[in-house]
Parts: structure tokens; C-alpha cells; sequence
């Protein structure tokens, strides 16, 4: 009982030093530009909110460099977190893996926690510009501004749960620094593709990045439009998160026919 | 319980680490696995431990076949080289953390197992902290703790004194009627003292030796 009170003392703490770190990343980027929106009022606050979920560095149209910006502390979390599978079944985890009859089961939990974990980040990563945006624009919450919050909420706490449970997945094959690598350079190539389609396609749906290339601004002007206007956004959603379930089904087929411990100094 | 393995074969990187291996091992008895470095002894604990899936053959736990050994028929303990326990916790939290894995462990439990090995269960160090020969014992201990089936044990003695290492060899003969003990050691004598038979292997190729 004991080691759980300190187990939830340490993650109070992690969120609370975290939570600081979230507070002055976004105000250090809130300074500038920022004064020279009109305060107070519904579109000040999403201009606000929007630019400092998705694009921090400066007021950039929805393209796929204000995309790799905006979605700088997702590529924290993937640093972070990119292991956390893989850390469990390396040379550190023979002893945890000799007293797991199921793998499935440890798959699955461990799935489970990382998508956990996902929502913490993504509660900071939405919630912090939320509160920030709401205090600047002396905008007290309302149902529409906290229906926007849960839908980017939602939307970033999926996507950064998709991109670490790639690299984690493809890190047990290639190692962690090589599956990073790649499945940033998967994610840039469809943010190209996302930002050069001239012509909107259906396919469009189908790539990942969808969901952060979001002009939330225009879309917000009355709440009985919400879901109607917000249905793109929904659809791409919904598709990462079908992604989502496929890999970890995927994972969950395969993680019997895993080799665990290999990555020591002695491989034979 | 008897534990065969059946022209077990695996490759690592497309280099084959066992070659069409056969073995027999049952409870009550200690066996030795000697070989030259490389020669594929830790791939075929590892197979062992659960750890690895055969590329081809099979593994019969009492005459059942399986793909890869099925570790909830068997209970297994292993010792690897070049592993570690988990640094930030002391050397009793590390065994409370690993009993609960598979059962309940009782406190008294890994104060016994801890001080047959020669740790001090009081002590509030991390392991991050132990000496090399402290951590060798901690991980001989999570081997012994739960009673296993099967104990894998690679190089069991390395880094510990002459003390320790009589503890350890003390440890092995009071367990053997409770499973099967494979041991792999460079140590002649203590393969000798205490195995009942002797598997050596070569280029993936186990036989026994005479």
C-alpha cells in the first residue's frame, strides 16, 4: 500500500513539474505576436488557443512547417515515451519476461498504460493553452470553447499515442534510434502530402498527419454547427484511431513470436 | 516434470545459433552446459527461459509439444550474464516486485532466499549502488526465489568470492529434487561437483559429453 501512495505522489509530482514546463513553453511563444490580437471575446480566444496548439514558432497559415512546429511537445512525448515498450522487453526485462506466462496480457496492459500516459500529455499539451488562452482573453469557459478543448484534446492525446506506439512497435525490430527516425520521416512525408493537395481527396482521410492540419478558427462560429462543421475532423479521427487499433491487434498477434533480451553484448 | 527439446533450431541476424539441438533433462537432476565462448549456450538458456521462439522443432514439457516453451506449464528461474535488476530500487524491492509477478511472495520469503545468498534484506542501498558480486547474489536470488521448475543458471559463481560461491553451490544441491537445474559455467570443478550429466556445446551442435 505504501509503494502505491508513493507511486501516485511521484506521478502528482511529475504532473506538477510538467505542468510548469508546459507553462512556460507556451508563454514563452505567447510573447509577440500575441499582443496584436484583440483580446476578449469567442474568436480572440480561438485564435489564441489555435495558434498556441498549432503553431508556435510564429502566426503561420496551416501548412506542414507550422504542423512539425505545432506539434513539437508530441515529438517530446515520443522521445519520452518512444521506449516504453521496448525498454520492458530488452536485456532489462528477462526477469519480468520469465514470469510472464501471458505475453498478450502484458501487451495489452502495457498498451492500455501508454495510452494512459498519452492522455496525461495530451491533457497538458490541450489544457494548458485552454487555461492560458482563457485568462488571457479574460474568457470564461464556456460549452463551446470546452467542446473545442475536448475534440483537440481527443484528436492530440490519439495522434501522440499513435506516433509512440510506432516507434516503440518498430523499435523491437530496428532499435529505437532507427525507428524513430523513420517514423518521423513517414510522418513529414505525409504532412507534405497533407499541405501540397491542391484538390481535396478522400483519400486524404487516410493519412495520419490529418488530424493536426486543422483550421479550427473558421470552423467554430456557432455551436449547432459544431459537429457538422467539425465532421473532417472527426472522420480523420476516427481513422487514426482504426490505425491505432490495428497496430496494437497487429502487436497482439505477433508478441508471442518475439525475442526478448537480445540487445546485450553478448548476442550467441 | 521432463523437459526435451526436439532438433530446437534458431537463427539470430541469419546466423544460426542452434543447430537441430536435442536434449532431455528431467527433475531431480543437474545439468552442465559447457562450450566455447559464442558457441550458442545463453541463446539456448534463452530458448529455455521462454525468452526466445524456435525458428524450427519443438520443446515437449512432459511429452506435450510446444512451439516455444510455455511458461504456463513451467515455472522457470533464470540467471543471464550482463543483466541487471532495477537500479533505483533496493535489493528486497526488486525481489517483492518480481515474486508478485507470477504469486503472492510473502515478505519472509525473500528474507530467506536473500539471506542464504548472503544479502542483508535490511539493507537500503539501491542496486544501482551494489558491487558487482552483490548483484550476481540478487540475481541468484530472484532465480531461487519462488521455488521454479526449471532453474537456468548462466555462469552462477562469476564474481563472487570463495564464501559466495560455496553458498551458491550449498544452494544448488538443497533445490535439485525440487526441479531441473541447468547450469553453464567456464569452471570445470563446479560442473564436475555438482552436475549429473554434462551437454557440451559446439557451433550450435549440443551432445553429451562422455
Amino acid at each position: 500500500m505504501k509503494k502505491r501512495k508513493g507511486n501516485g505522489n511521484q506521478l502528482l509530482f511529475m504532473i506538477g513539474v510538467f505542468f510548469l514546463v508546459f507553462v512556460i513553453w507556451n508563454l514563452t511563444f505567447l510573447t509577440g505576436w500575441i499582443f496584436h490580437i484583440d483580446t476578449g471575446g469567442d474568436d480572440s480566444f480561438f485564435s489564441v488557443f489555435q495558434q498556441l496548439v498549432y503553431g508556435r514558432i510564429m502566426q503561420v497559415d496551416t501548412n506542414w512547417t507550422a504542423s512539425m512546429f505545432g506539434i513539437s511537445e508530441s515529438i517530446v512525448f515520443s522521445i519520452l515515451f518512444g521506449t516504453y515498450l521496448y525498454r520492458q522487453a530488452d536485456i532489462r526485462g528477462v526477469y519480468y519476461f520469465v514470469r510472464q506466462p501471458s505475453r498478450k496480457g502484458w501487451l495489452f496492459k502495457s498498451s492500455l498504460h501508454l495510452f494512459f500516459i498519452s492522455c496525461l500529455w495530451g491533457l497538458l499539451q490541450v489544457g494548458v493553452p485552454y487555461i492560458l488562452a482563457s485568462i488571457y482573453c479574460r474568457m470564461p469557459v464556456s460549452v463551446r470553447t470546452f467542446a473545442l478543448f475536448f475534440l483537440v484534446f481527443v484528436s492530440i492525446s490519439v495522434f501522440n499515442f499513435f506516433i509512440t506506439y510506432g516507434v516503440n512497435l518498430l523499435s523491437m525490430k530496428i532499435g529505437s534510434v532507427f525507428s524513430f527516425i523513420a517514423v518521423y520521416v513517414l510522418l513529414l512525408l505525409s504532412f507534405i502530402v497533407s499541405s501540397s493537395i491542391e484538390h481535396w481527396y478522400p483519400a486524404a482521410y487516410f493519412l495520419p498527419t490529418e488530424i493536426t492540419i486543422v483550421n479550427w478558427t473558421e470552423e467554430l462560429k456557432s455551436l449547432g454547427d459544431f459537429w457538422r462543421l467539425n465532421r473532417d475532423t472527426l472522420i480523420s479521427l476516427s481513422v487514426l484511431l482504426i490505425y491505432c487499433l490495428a497496430m496494437i491487434a497487429a502487436a497482439l498477434l505477433r508478441v508471442d513470436r518475439w525475442d526478448i533480451g537480445l540487445k546485450d553484448r553478448e548476442n550467441v | 516434470m521432463e523437459i526435451e527439446l526436439i532438433n530446437a533450431t534458431k537463427s539470430i541476424k541469419k546466423k544460426l545459433v542452434l543447430d537441430c539441438v536435442n536434449m532431455k533433462m528431467e527433475t531431480g537432476k543437474v545439468y552442465g552446459l559447457v562450450g566455447e565462448n559464442g558457441s550458442g549456450k545463453t541463446m539456448l538458456l534463452r530458448v529455455l527461459a521462454g525468452l526466445l521462439h524456435l525458428d524450427g522443432g519443438k520443446i515437449k514439457i512432459d511429452n506435450i509439444s510446444y512451439d516455444r516453451m510455455d511458461l504456463k506449464q513451467v515455472t522457470v528461474g533464470l540467471v543471464l550474464e550482463n543483466t541487471t535488476l532495477y537500479g533505483q530500487l533496493t535489493g528486497f524491492e526488486n525481489l517483492m516486485y518480481l515474486g508478485n509477478l507470477r504469486s503472492d511472495t510473502a515478505d519472509n520469503q525473500v528474507w530467506d532466499i536473500m539471506r542464504s545468498v548472503g544479502l542483508d534484506p535490511m539493507d537500503k542501498r539501491k542496486v544501482s549502488s551494489y558491487s558487482l558480486g552483490m548483484k550476481q547474489k540478487l540475481a541468484l536470488a530472484q532465480a531461487f526465489l519462488e521455488h521454479p521448475q526449471l532453474l537456468l543458471l548462466d555462469e552462477p559463481t562469476n564474481a563472487l568470492d570463495e564464501e559466495g560461491c560455496k553458498k551458491i553451490q550449498n544452494l544448488i544441491m538443497e533445490r535439485k529434487n525440487e526441479g531441473i537445474t541447468l547450469l553453464v559455467s567456464h569452471d570445470k570443478n563446479v560442473i564436475s561437483e555438482l552436475c549429473d550429466q554434462i551437454y557440451e556445446i559446439s557451433d550450435g551442435k549440443v551432445r553429451v559429453q562422455e
